[in-house]
């Protein structure tokens, strides 16, 4: 036997053992993540937890919205922010230099005026040329600043704000009313808590009036139906799973709540990364582990945020690329995390678990399918084998979607129709079949990417929230 | 004859089809029995109000009701149904309520849970007896108070507070500063479930010096133990607490003085003869900050300069305090603030400035 074929032979076996090793995480983080959701659902139950907390007790908040031209969405993101049910909070919309008409839309819809308001520089962030405020809305406060990218955004509405805590919303983004509440709840019943974060889910043809989701629907758009499914997979076993374990590395920058304390001794957000929200959260880990501060990182599926998620797939290609991307820069950025014992689960299970299997993971499914494939013709493995083991995996995948289903079924039923249920199932069995091989293909792209230290953000498709129909405008980073 | 490899992964797969099919299944059923459980809850929920109703306007005896209601014994849809009356009823509509549930044998079933029942179920019996003021169970719930288990401590302190008893109160306090990690508002927000009836307990035990040295027993920290019940007198507007707390303040550490501070702002009103000089010129920035707040109910002209010098301090919220301060203080005020803006210090110019665009609109802070 030549030294390639015995090369392909322990290749072979290394991406079968990988393989049993990723979907051994995955089916316990399933187990993991039930036994989490079961015990919120009972605290729930039995405290009845976000009644009370609606007093002057509860800590004031900002909630930041960056934007960039962001004209076709950014009055219902705002209309929806303002909308929240909280005791004391304002709302701060950055805008990033947009060069559409997304400050003149904010205008015309809120009556703004500018005003001096004065601001600790906090965290370094691009010229500010005038902070406005609403002739209608007290609470909401609008800064235009210079271009500088999603996390410069970020920082600057860090810098105006001045409550001990702050939520970043993205501006293609809505949030449940009850959301903040349910969120800030965690913070009043734990002091060590530094970050939160809920639920991430897709707003595409859902009914919306004055920036609520007032009826859920499924798109009919084939892409977003494989996004929803892998979003019920990211978050009801992934980040609930890693969460209950306390090895929780990432919160999504489309909803997420800090202590302003916290993230400015950090620094605030990092400009060079794509990947701002992980490593903002990796980060603050580190930094409050050097100071020998107590802290946690918690996930909480029930309050909801409604994202617009791509419906092309251009859209969805360069997301994909770019997140890849951003996870390389957080994990390497924060490699001191990496198997060290004071992290605890985070160091010990969760980053290598990112490391050799979400960061490596697409170079192991490529290269495995290419090294399948030339085995099988060149009779190193029998195809009868490669059939068998290849529907272990496709029903293990299917398997794992469908607990995802279930668990979304058992605790939050979003989906009023049984129908839409029993549709998304069918997409859990059909994306084995090409969009996983396509995700694999992507996120490999994006290490290249990364490698070659592309910086850009890609085009994205923005659409009114009320017009799915029509696309209104386009932001590129 | 099928290899053996073959023949495991045959298996694997079969176990795995099966799997989905069992979990689609569930999915499926789940859905199904949910709605037809919705359905007749709905029906019984109907029914249950008219006798409720019935019951409450004096239609109804007792008995009647109560072999209406709780005929098919189910305990947590009768819960469910109660739960928002027994939010907002008081008086006899109250009591007949908690006569009514105690002779379904709704009281007993969850005093039974409360007793032997798994953590969830303990945890839900402490809610539902509270909500019902339960006194016979205080004694139960106490126990909990001392359980390893944060839900169990939680649900507890909030039995306890609804169940109108002020006894437990410090021991709920306690166990909710000790034994989970709440913080001083989530503690406060549930402790404020007692009631205003608390509030001479709770100035007892700040004049009784011995006494503020006991939370230290659970590991409580006595400074946010203090600072949890100055807030709740804050909260509940105890006036009469004035006098106290102003002789706390001579002798208060860091935090104490900012917990002062902050109820004589939620009382509304400063002690008389409260000189806030030393507060105003505190090293700490917290203290300074609220005692310019705490400024604002006097009104007394003679701070007006430590107020223009504190629109110079070095932390941002002091400075914002001391314009908003100034802003509100009249004419005497705006002139001190309108001079700032054209004065050589930046910090200051900018947060006068900044005032006096406030002068116009008024946002939420």
């Amino acid at each position: 036997m030549s030294t390639f074929a015995i090369i392909l032979i322990f290749y072979n076996i290394f991406v079968i053992f990988y393989f049993i090793g990723i979907n051994g995480v995955y089916l316990l983080l399933v187990l993991i993540s039930y036994l989490g959701l079961r015990s919120q659902r009972s605290t729930e139950k039995a405290t009845d937890r976000y009644q009370p907390f609606r007093s002057e007790f509860y800590k004031p908040l900002a909630v930041i919205i960056p934007a960039y031209n962001e004209e076709a969405t950014i009055a219902e993101t705002a209309y929806s922010a303002l909308a929240l049910r909280y005791p004391e909070f304002e709302v701060i919309i950055v805008n990033d230099g947009s060069r559409d008409n997304t400050l003149s839309v904010l205008e015309e819809k809120f009556n703004l005026e500018q005003y001096a308001r004065d601001f600790n520089l906090d965290i370094p962030c691009a010229t500010i040329r005038g902070i406005y405020r609403s002739g209608d809305y007290p609470n909401l406060v609008v800064v235009d600043k210079e271009n500088g990218g999603k996390s410069d955004a970020l920082n600057a509405g860090i810098n105006v704000s001045q409550f001990p805590l702050f939520c970043n919303i993205d501006s293609d983004s809505l949030i449940d009313a009850d959301s903040l509440l349910k969120v800030v709840d965690l913070f009043a019943r734990d002091w060590r808590i530094v970050a939160a974060g809920g639920t991430i889910r897709a707003a595409n043809h859902c009914s919306i009036e004055d920036g609520k989701v007032t009826q859920v629907r499924l798109s009919p758009k084939f892409w977003v139906r494989f996004q929803i499914v892998e979003y019920m997979r990211a978050f009801l076993f992934g980040r609930a799973g890693w969460s209950t374990i306390g090895g929780l590395m990432i919160l999504s920058g489309a909803f997420s709540i800090y202590r302003r304390k916290a993230v400015v001794e950090t620094g605030g957000y990092r400009l060079d990364t794509v990947g701002e929200d992980m490593e903002l959260v990796l980060r603050i880990q580190r930094i409050m582990k050097r100071i020998n501060r107590e802290y946690r990182v918690v996930f909480l599926p029930d309050p909801v945020c409604w994202t617009q998620v791509p419906e092309s797939y251009r859209g969805l290609k360069t997301q994909r690329r770019r997140w890849q991307r951003g996870l390389a820069e957080s994990l390497f950025g924060n490699f001191e995390i990496f198997l060290n014992p004071r992290y605890g689960p985070t160091g010990m299970i969760s980053y290598p678990f990112f490391l050799f299997y979400e960061f490596l993971g697409p170079v192991i499914e490529i290269t495995g399918y290419l090294v399948f494939i030339f085995s099988v013709l060149t009779g190193i493995l029998n195809p009868p084998f490669v059939i068998l083991f290849l529907t272990a995996a496709i029903l293990l995948g299917i398997l794992l979607s469908t607990s995802a289903l279930l668990m979304e079924e058992i605790y939050y039923r979003s989906y009023p129709r049984l129908r839409d249920l029993l549709v998304l199932f069918g997409f859990a069995i059909l994306e084995n079949f090409f969009y996983r091989q396509l995700h694999a293909w992507w996120r490999f792209r994006g290490l290249i990417d990364y490698f070659f230290k592309k910086r850009a953000w890609g085009t994205l498709d923005r659409r009114s929230f009320t017009e799915t129909a029509k696309p209104l405008g386009k932001s590129t980073r | 004859m099928i290899d053996p490899y073959l023949n495991t992964l045959l298996n694997i797969i079969a176990v795995l089809a099966a799997v989905i099919i069992v979990l689609l299944a569930s999915m499926v059923l789940i859905r199904l029995f949910s709605a037809l459980n919705k359905k007749k809850y709905r029906l019984k929920a109907r029914e249950w109000e008219e006798i409720y109703l019935n019951y409450l306007h004096g239609d109804l005896d007792l008995e009647k009701a109560a072999a209406q209601m709780g005929a098919d014994k189910r305990y947590y849809w009768l819960w469910n149904f109660f739960a928002p009356y027994l939010e907002v009823l008081e008086g006899s509509d109250f009591d007949k309520t908690k006569a009514l549930c105690r002779e379904i044998g709704l009281i007993d079933y969850y005093k039974k849970k409360l007793r032997r029942g798994g953590t969830a179920g303990k945890a839900v019996a402490a809610r539902v007896l509270g909500a019902l003021r339960c006194r016979e169970s205080v004694a139960e719930m106490l126990k909990l108070l001392q359980s390893k288990n944060e839900l169990l401590v939680q649900a507890a302190a909030q039995g306890l507070a609804k169940s109108g008893e002020p006894g437990p109160f410090f021991q709920a306090a306690r166990a909710l500063l000790g034994n989970t990690f709440f913080t001083y508002e989530g503690a406060a927000e549930i402790l404020a479930d007692f009631g205003k009836k608390i509030c001479p307990h709770i100035a007892r035990f700040l004049e009784d010096e011995t006494a503020q040295a006991a939370p230290g027993e659970n590991g409580v920290d006595p400074s946010a133990y203090r600072s949890v019940m100055i807030d709740l007198l804050g909260f509940f507007k105890y006036r009469e607490a004035l006098p106290l707390l102003q002789k706390m303040l001579t002798q208060a550490d860091e935090e104490t003085t900012v917990h002062i501070l902050k109820a004589f702002i939620n009382i509304g009103e400063l002690p008389a003869e409260l000189d806030l000089k030393p507060y105003l010129e505190h090293p700490y920035w917290v203290v300074r900050n609220f005692s310019v707040r705490a400024w604002k109910l006097t009104d007394d002209r003679q701070y007006l300069p430590i107020l223009e010098k504190l629109l110079s301090d070095r932390n941002w919220w002091v400075r914002f305090h001391a314009a908003e301060a100034l802003r509100g203080a009249g004419r005497p005020g705006l002139e001190i603030l309108q001079r700032k803006t054209a004065a050589g210090d930046q910090a200051a110019a900018s947060i006068s400035s900044y005032a006096l665009s406030r002068n116009e609109v008024q946002p939420q802070l």
